[in-house]
């Protein structure tokens, strides 16, 4: 499902005028985890990507349930979205042309494999700034759903 | 406690009789996991040090529950060995000066931080060895007993 | 109910396993079987010795889930995990296995093979290993 263009304006990382996210994953056994997520971006129109640096259970969650749902979280402006779709980590050492829904590993690891190389997180105050980061992959959601999470339309379908 | 000579010899890096281990830990209720460690270190005699390169439940585990068993996996003849004690992750970000159990994050790092420095991680068989690495901080195992997993005496103490 | 591949059955028969146990508030124990028997798709089998029964046999009582790593050379070239609820009956540990891992090092470090179906898992393996017949 391709994003509209208001979308893709938005969906970057803060630094550079987009937002923060949160991204929820959840265990086989349906057990949930919401963690936000600075360093985000829109991968082509049809992808979100964000930095695996200190995925825990977000990992483990992915790795036995490869699906997740990322949500607007600040600043929202009026853009109460929700995108939901397969989900995984294109981890460093995968085959390059592996192929995630039409998104091709080698190419999401050249653009996005060395995140604080490109976009280090120099809006963020020096008291929440990881101190060092270590990339180990890019998490990757193929949006197939996009709906509001808009209180009084909850649920209701955007594209 | 303080590791024999032969111990210590097995499990320094760079030793001619080098060791893969295991690491064992466990969530707060119960859960366990069982984790590959190829590489291991000795440091005052009495801590193992091994590098944190894709430990997942691991980390889950050691951040709620801070206790492992490392166990001598192969080659194991004559070194039927379980070291269990404290353990905890030093990771990139600490603050140089936190402590666990008389160890410093700034001395771990300083020279465990970057393992490959230490030893080549180029010495296996390339289907099992791992494309891209890379190192998120250093697991810390302070040695309180040592037992035998020795089939006829499992759990009789050595040290 | 997780379904053991013919190269997991290999391997896991011809070098056993370390057996991490705990108690139910966590404190590990891990013991080592150097040989075990699968039988049918989910069950593997070891025999303990006196010493090994007394060593966790409380653990077992309290918290019987438990998980399982190949021994020795297994431990390099046979990297899964396997988790599942233990029977302790006389020398007897049986584990019926519920939850299989991948632990190769790299990017499918954990991932979880339980879920997948089997042709995806023969499939993995062959991708994954050289060998994926028993040990040689």
């Amino acid at each position: 499902m391709k994003m509209n263009a208001e979308m893709l304006n938005s969906l970057r990382a803060i630094g550079q005028g987009g937002v923060v996210v949160h991204l929820t994953t959840c265990s086989s056994k349906g057990v949930p985890n919401t963690v936000g997520e600075r360093f985000f971006s829109a991968f082509g129109d049809e992808h979100l990507v964000i930095a695996d640096m200190f995925a825990q259970k977000t990992k483990v969650n992915l790795n036995e349930n490869p699906f997740g749902v990322i949500t607007v979280a600040h600043p929202v402006k009026g853009r109460y979205w929700a995108f939901r779709g397969p989900c995984m980590i294109i981890m460093w050492g995968e085959d390059e042309n592996f192929d995630f829904h039409g998104a091709k590993a080698g190419d999401v690891l050249r653009e996005w494999g060395d995140w604080a190389s490109k976009d280090p997180p120099s809006e963020v105050p020096p008291d929440i700034r990881p101190p060092a980061v270590c990339q180990r992959g890019v998490i990757t959601l193929k949006v197939d759903e996009a709906y509001s999470w808009k209180p009084d339309i909850s649920g209701e379908k955007l594209l | 406690m303080k590791l024999t000579d032969e111990m210590k010899n097995v499990l320094k890096v760079g030793s001619d009789s080098s060791v893969v281990t295991y690491i064992t830990t466990s969530s707060c209720d119960g859960s366990c996991n069982v984790h590959l460690q190829p590489y291991t270190d000795v440091y005052k005699d009495e801590f193992i040090f091994a590098p944190d390169l894709f430990a997942q439940k691991t980390k889950i585990n050691i951040n709620e529950n801070r206790l492992a068993v490392l166990t001598i996996a192969h080659p194991s003849e004559g070194k039927t060995w379980a070291f269990r004690g404290p353990c905890n992750l030093i990771q990139w970000g600490h603050p140089p000066k936190f402590n666990f159990h008389g160890v410093t994050a700034g001395d771990v790092l300083e020279k465990w931080g970057d393992w490959g420095s230490l030893e080549s991680f180029d010495s296996v068989d390339d289907d099992i060895k791992p494309k891209a690495i890379g190192q998120r901080g250093v697991f810390v195992l302070k040695v309180e007993e040592v037992y035998s997993y020795k089939a006829d005496e499992s759990g009789s103490k050595i040290l | 109910m997780a379904i053991l591949s013919p190269r997991m059955k290999g391997w896991l028969e011809r070098f056993g396993c370390h057996i991490g146990t705990a108690t139910k508030s966590g404190f590990p124990t891990t013991i080592v079987v150097e040989q075990a028997a699968v039988e049918g798709d989910s069950v593997v089998s070891f025999d303990l010795t006196d010493a090994q029964v007394n060593h966790i046999k409380d653990n077992m009582q309290e918290n019987p889930y438990v998980a399982l790593a190949p021994h020795a050379i297994a431990s390099i070239r046979a990297a899964y995990q396997f988790k599942g609820a233990a029977t302790l009956s006389g020398n007897t540990l049986k584990v019926d296995v519920k939850e299989i891992y991948c632990t190769k090092p790299g990017p499918e470090a954990a991932l979880r093979l339980d879920t997948l179906p089997q042709e995806h898992v023969i499939k993995f393996e062959e991708s994954r290993w050289r060998d994926v017949g028993p040990p040689k």
